[in-house]
């Protein structure tokens, strides 16, 4: 299952004072609104400075708590399950069993 | 970029430097938490406890951007017995070095072990930084660093922004590595993750300098 949702970016609070190298700036607080489209889950959202240096990878960070919270509301257990952050497709995880793989290959005989 | 260094400060300064979800809380800024880094442009903002506005004077997001690291170096024990004089030395904590080794050498300092990347967005902790070589390929010594976390696949330049390491002034390039055995003659290399960490090996050719086997030492990643 793939978690679709729409991201709606509107102006939060306008002119909220910041600084740089000591020189104050004011900068609008965008706020993300992340709403579920595909399935039931709470509507999330992130805010952050516009033209921030590390936007990019402050929201990406985000997003990916958020699709594990999402994972969590749906019933998954996250020790099974992940949502690849890449194609937000929920998908199961490859796990090794070490009790069958160390189990050594040996040949049957008729008795 | 920070947070005003004095006057009025509020939640939306801090969420619009930090980020974080409305309805904002100062619980969500704790330093360490899920929204603020734990660097040092973030020293003054509690772990736990009480927390207050005045905290966040001055903080910023971003951290101060680092490219080195420093501790002592040492040698791996060799082989015994030793045909092809086997070498190995700079610095690794026992059983973070890579393959073929699980004893430590040479230290890290426990204050300077970090670096960033050139944005100070993310920090990496060096676990491993090691030259080994033999005489059996004399010139084609092989450059080894293990960073904690798992980076697996990815190469140097894509984890921390990064091309190069010098120790001491022996300057080694962790991009690209040449395949003494046949094969590519270059190619890039990748991390493995084994555990708790990544390491990943470059062999230069025609650069067998070793990064020292004592005293102490300052690495830069440029």
């Amino acid at each position: 299952m793939k978690l679709e949702y729409n991201e709606i970016k509107t102006i939060h609070e306008e002119d909220i004072e910041f600084e740089e190298n000591g020189v104050p700036f004011t900068a609008d607080i965008i706020k993300t609104d992340y709403v579920p489209i595909n399935f039931e889950g709470t509507p999330k959202n992130f805010c952050l400075r516009e033209n921030h240096p590390n936007s990019q990878y402050l929201h990406n960070n985000f997003k990916s708590r958020m699709l594990t919270e999402w994972l969590i509301e749906l019933g998954y257990d996250t020790e099974f399950y992940f949502v690849n952050v890449e194609t937000n497709e929920i998908t199961k995880k490859q796990i090794s069993n070490p009790h069958i793989e160390d189990v050594p290959f040996t040949e049957s005989m008729e008795i | 970029m920070t947070l005003p260094s004095s006057g009025a400060i509020s939640l939306s300064n801090i969420a619009g430097e930090f980020g974080g979800s409305t309805p904002h809380s100062m619980s969500e800024y704790y330093r360490g938490g899920s929204n603020v880094p734990n660097h040092g442009n973030t020293t003054n903002i509690p772990t736990s406890g009480q927390i207050s506005f005045s905290n966040f004077y001055g903080t910023s997001n971003t951290a101060p951007i680092d490219n080195q690291i420093s501790g002592t170096l040492g040698a791996d024990s060799p082989p015994i017995p030793n045909k092809y004089n086997a070498q190995k030395t700079g610095a690794a904590i026992a059983g973070q070095n890579g393959i073929n080794s699980t004893a430590g050498f040479g230290s890290f300092s426990g204050t300077n072990n970090t670096f960033t990347n050139p944005a100070g967005t993310t920090t990496f902790t060096v676990t491993s930084m090691y030259v080994s070589g033999s005489d059996i390929l004399p010139n084609d010594f092989q450059t080894t660093i293990g960073l904690l976390g798992n980076f697996s696949g990815q190469t140097w330049n894509q984890t921390t922004g990064r091309s190069t390491i010098t120790v001491n002034g022996v300057t080694k390039d962790l991009t690209s590595t040449y395949n003494a055995f046949g094969g590519p003659t270059t190619s890039t290399p990748v991390f493995t993750v084994t555990g708790n960490y990544s390491y990943l090996s470059a062999t230069t050719q025609n650069n067998n300098t070793l990064f020292g086997s004592s005293g102490s030492f300052t690495a830069t990643f440029a």
